[in-house]
């Protein structure tokens, strides 16, 4: 072969790879970070937690895997996702299972009614599976979830579909910050469901939808890997139909002797449909702890594999992961404008607070119920606040703010009419 | 199959691969045989078509040459029987255009006509769907009829190589329409693979990507809008996209060109040029010198010069002027709007010849210096007016609503629109508007650089390795960037974003 088209060859492949290279870089630029920012922590070392929650986002608002360990000392991951169809949920289990396993899962059976293998709003499947890594098992999974080529290739190489979001980059796309949260989501809005009315336990479906085939197989791997499943139905305000459905879990677990925690029928965990829902679908930053405490609690109690902790090294490691978290709720809880979403945020074992409300003001039973949850509360007389928050007699409520381990002040706010005043200088 | 999806992208690399590896007498078939499947993956059926185009085409030729060699005694029969061969070829390929193509607008047209004399309306029984490029290529079958006819090449004797030349797949299905004399004489060689022909090739390609993608596709968004609601957007939007649409139809037309001249250079044939920078001219004649090269000298040479040209008396040329810009115009599409559009090229061309001594004098008597560049951008700029008010008629959905076009430009007074961002809510944000006039500036650049006789695939190929990578490597991503091609984001399809 003559020495220049060797020269042509080599100087082709190198320029293939030069390009390659590049073009990586620019798909991973324009990619959409949400899935990165919540699983590549995950992807990227997927050794080392022993818990596993799956399901959609009733999972992630519903069980916050860092108050797992914070309270529990359990080593948590949340690889639900938004709108997971139980299909999705369990290719993404299948898919992780290649690169580790862990002690238990759980997993929230919304969803286990429908009968298809995408959502309604389709595009919510990147959420989780954009930062699935390439592999064997990726490709069998697109293809079981999509008929459609052009699908099959926009979740096989999401540059088919992000390649126009350049007109959408911003500083996170630029230097995308991973949550700490684990996979998990936390909202402090609040939204009235006391309306709502929820059927019998006793009130069930059929179990022949194709949630509940895949439902079948995700516990099938499970047994088969000799991993303990706990299946859950995470509190809220559904459908009846929706709800049926996942009352008709309890058929599947007796079948399959896998425990089931249909929790909204559970009177030993304190959900108030007032104050602990953000939307009729999902907890809110309260409701999610109450009902991670219950789940973690269950975990400590029934799996003894869980009790022993986590490792001296892993231990290091979550131990300066939750003190990052703690900065980053106080930084939440600074940002907080209203006192109702304020207060919720109060609803954590980590602060203390002392607080003034002025007599005189009608009472909001809202904020009444919120003020009864905080576990840590101290009332002050106007004196005190005044002295730490400075006098204001018309200020509503005056919040003192602590570290229950350092017990420094962490945060002062002074609200009215709802609304946090904003410091005055002095 | 189009040129911009992911079928071809695979299916062009591997054709050419297999192209230079087998043995060179029988490449033709393997290129025979993909071009038939290119044409197929569009629609099967209608590959039939094709065949039977090929072969009343080849057998014509065969004949002609046949009876040309058994009447060399007698040459004015032979070229009556001749004739009656171009007739009966021309007539039969010309059935199947008129059946596919025109047959539904002769019908719906005798049909009005039938109800202001309040007769009863014929309604044919069957809807055709229009095969993809059968313009095209019955136009490029026919001319290698002329091309035997007149003697300017020998028929083709091997069939498969002729059905080559008809379906080669790059100028299938958009052109440009070749001659034979241009590309059986190329399928008879023997090419070997040849570096500089795969690197210029694909970077002619590359700049048809960035015409058809970043730009044609682009401003579709925004003419596609305007002139599907004309009456919600009239005067100054309008006339933006009118103006887009003349940008659009020629990047969308030169870009799908470009890429079928580099695909075919790539595996070592020239393709005829088909677009010299039309929007440069100074005339409308000039115009037609540039654009659509292939299907202008198609008219030329085997409509106008038939009809008498300008042989026959300044009048009867511009008779066959008009005739051939009509029938121009009824080759793009079976509707009013383009024949009108047709006949407006023809009316602009003949009223520029005809003003032309007229308009000499008097720029002499004012001392005007018409080489000027001036002067020329000037003529420019009315020349793009007058080939835009056509394209209006182009695009439009009626010769009525053209006209309504036309007069709400020039009526209607809202010249807000450009200052005020009202621009950025025709399906282009203000980022994406600002892209697609950067695109546009681009190909002006281009297009004046070429003007000047600058080329710029010299001009890169020259270049030290480092710069030329940086320029391969930065024009790709760009393209794949900003190009308008697969599913697209589209952030209101997302929710739960904060998820």
């Amino acid at each position: 072969m003559k020495r220049q088209t060797v020269r042509n060859i080599i100087s082709s492949i190198c320029f293939i790879i030069v390009f390659v290279f590049a073009f990586s870089k620019v798909s991973v630029l324009l990619e959409r970070k949400n899935s990165r920012i919540g699983y590549s922590e995950f992807w990227e070392e997927p050794e080392g937690y022993d818990v596993w929650l799956l399901g959609t986002s009733h999972m992630r608002q519903g069980v916050q895997a860092v108050e797992l360990y914070g309270e529990y000392k359990i080593a948590s991951y949340c690889l639900a996702s938004t709108s997971n169809p139980i299909p999705q949920t369990y290719w993404t289990f299948v898919n992780a299972l290649q690169y580790a396993e862990p002690k238990v899962v759980v997993m929230d059976c919304f969803h286990v009614v429908k009968d298809g293998k995408t959502p309604e709003k389709e595009m919510n499947m990147h959420n989780g599976m954009d930062s699935i890594p390439f592999s064997l098992t990726k490709v069998q999974m697109v293809n079981d979830l999509f008929e459609e080529r052009e699908k099959r290739i926009e979740h096989l190489f999401d540059f088919y579909i992000y390649h126009n979001r350049w007109d959408q980059l911003g500083a996170n796309d630029l230097s995308p910050k991973k949550s700490l949260l684990k996979g998990g989501v936390i909202i402090s809005k609040i939204q009235d469901m006391s309306a709502y009315s929820v059927v019998d336990e006793t009130d069930m479906c059929g179990t022949d939808s194709l949630g509940y085939e895949y439902l079948r197989r995700i516990i099938e791997k499970c047994q088969e890997k000799k991993i303990p499943l706990v299946l859950t139905a995470i509190p809220c305000c559904v459908g009846d139909e929706e709800q049926r459905g996942m009352n008709a879990v309890a058929k599947v677990a007796e079948e399959y002797h896998v425990p089931f925690l249909n929790m909204i029928y559970r009177k030993e965990l304190p959900i108030d449909f007032q104050v602990d829902f953000h939307d009729e679908g999902h907890l809110n930053w309260a409701g999610g702890q109450k009902s991670t405490r219950y789940i973690g609690k269950y975990l400590i109690e029934n799996f003894p594999s869980l009790r022993d902790g986590v490792s001296k090294e892993t231990a290091r490691d979550w131990d300066a992961h939750y003190l990052a978290y703690k900065k980053q709720k106080i930084q939440w809880l600074k940002g907080e404008s209203r006192i109702d979403r304020f207060l919720l945020r109060l609803y954590d074992d980590d602060f203390s607070c002392d607080l003034y409300q002025r007599e005189e003001k009608e009472q909001d039973i809202v904020l009444e119920k919120l003020l009864a949850q905080i576990p840590d509360l101290h009332r002050m007389t106007y004196e005190e606040a005044a002295s730490v928050a400075g006098a204001n007699p018309e200020m509503d409520f005056a919040v003192v703010v602590r570290d229950k381990e350092s017990e420094k002040i962490v945060d002062t706010a002074v609200f009215k009419d709802g609304k946090r005043e904003k410091k005055k200088r002095r | 199959m189009l040129f911009n999806s992911i079928h071809f992208l695979i299916f062009f690399p591997v054709i050419t691969v297999v192209y230079f590896l087998i043995p060179a007498k029988k490449r033709y078939i393997w290129l025979l045989l993909a071009s038939y499947y290119f044409y197929m993956c569009w629609n099967a059926k209608y590959a039939l078509l094709l065949f039977f185009s090929t072969c009343v085409t080849y057998l014509s030729g065969w004949l002609m040459e046949y009876v040309q060699r058994r009447l060399a005694a007698h040459p004015v029969r032979a070229v009556k029987y001749k004739k009656w061969c171009v007739a009966g070829c021309f007539s039969l390929n010309l059935s199947i255009l008129f059946l596919f193509k025109y047959f539904d607008f002769v019908v719906r047209n005798i049909n009005v006509a039938l109800e202001k004399c309040n007769l009863t309306l014929i309604t044919p029984d069957f809807d055709v769907i229009l095969p993809v490029g059968i313009s095209f290529y019955i136009f490029q079958a026919l001319s290698y009829t002329m091309d035997v006819y007149r003697e300017e090449i020998k028929a083709e004797k091997n069939f498969l190589r002729y059905a080559l030349f008809v379906s080669f797949f790059p100028q299938l299905v958009a052109g440009p329409i070749e001659r034979s004399k241009n590309l059986l004489s190329q399928l008879r060689e023997e090419h070997v693979f040849n570096f500089e022909n795969m690197r210029a090739g694909l970077l002619i390609m590359l700049w048809g990507y960035f015409q058809k993608l970043v730009l044609a596709d682009r401003i579709a968004i925004v003419v596609n809008q305007i002139y599907g609601h004309p009456r919600a957007y009239p005067g100054g939007y309008l006339l933006a996209a009118s103006v887009l649409f003349a940008i659009q139809i020629y990047c969308d037309f030169s870009g799908y060109s470009m890429i079928a001249i580099g695909a075919a250079k790539v595996m070592g044939f020239r393709l005829m040029e088909n677009f010299n920078c039309p929007y440069l001219a100074r005339s409308v004649s000039g115009f037609w010198k540039r654009w659509h090269i292939s299907l202008t000298s198609w008219f030329r040479d085997y409509l106008y010069i038939p009809l008498g040209g300008n042989r026959k008396g300044t009048l009867r040329k511009y008779i066959n002027m008009m005739i051939v810009f009509m029938v121009s115009g009824l080759w793009h599409g079976a509707a009013w709007t383009y024949i009108v559009w047709g006949l407006l090229n023809g009316l602009f061309q003949v009223a520029g010849i005809v003003t032309r001594k007229f308009r000499d004098r008097i720029y002499a008597k004012i001392g005007l210096h018409t080489a000027s560049i001036g002067h020329c951008c000037l003529r420019t700029i009315v020349t793009f007016i007058f080939i835009d008010i056509t394209w209006i008629f182009f695009r439009a959905k009626s010769v009525g609503q053209a006209c309504y076009i036309i007069k709400s430009i020039l009526t209607v007074r809202n010249e807000r629109i450009f200052f005020d961002g009202s621009l950025y809510t025709l399906g282009l944000n203000q980022k994406q508007f600002w892209m697609m006039l950067l695109a546009i500036g681009i190909l002006f650049v281009g297009d004046i650089l070429k003007e000047c006789k600058v080329s710029v695939l010299e001009v890169i190929i020259s270049q030290d390795l480092w710069c030329r990578w940086l320029v391969y490597i930065c024009s790709a991503i760009f393209i794949l960037v900003f190009g308008i091609w697969g599913a697209g984001y589209d952030a209101q399809a997302f929710v739960y974003f904060q998820f």
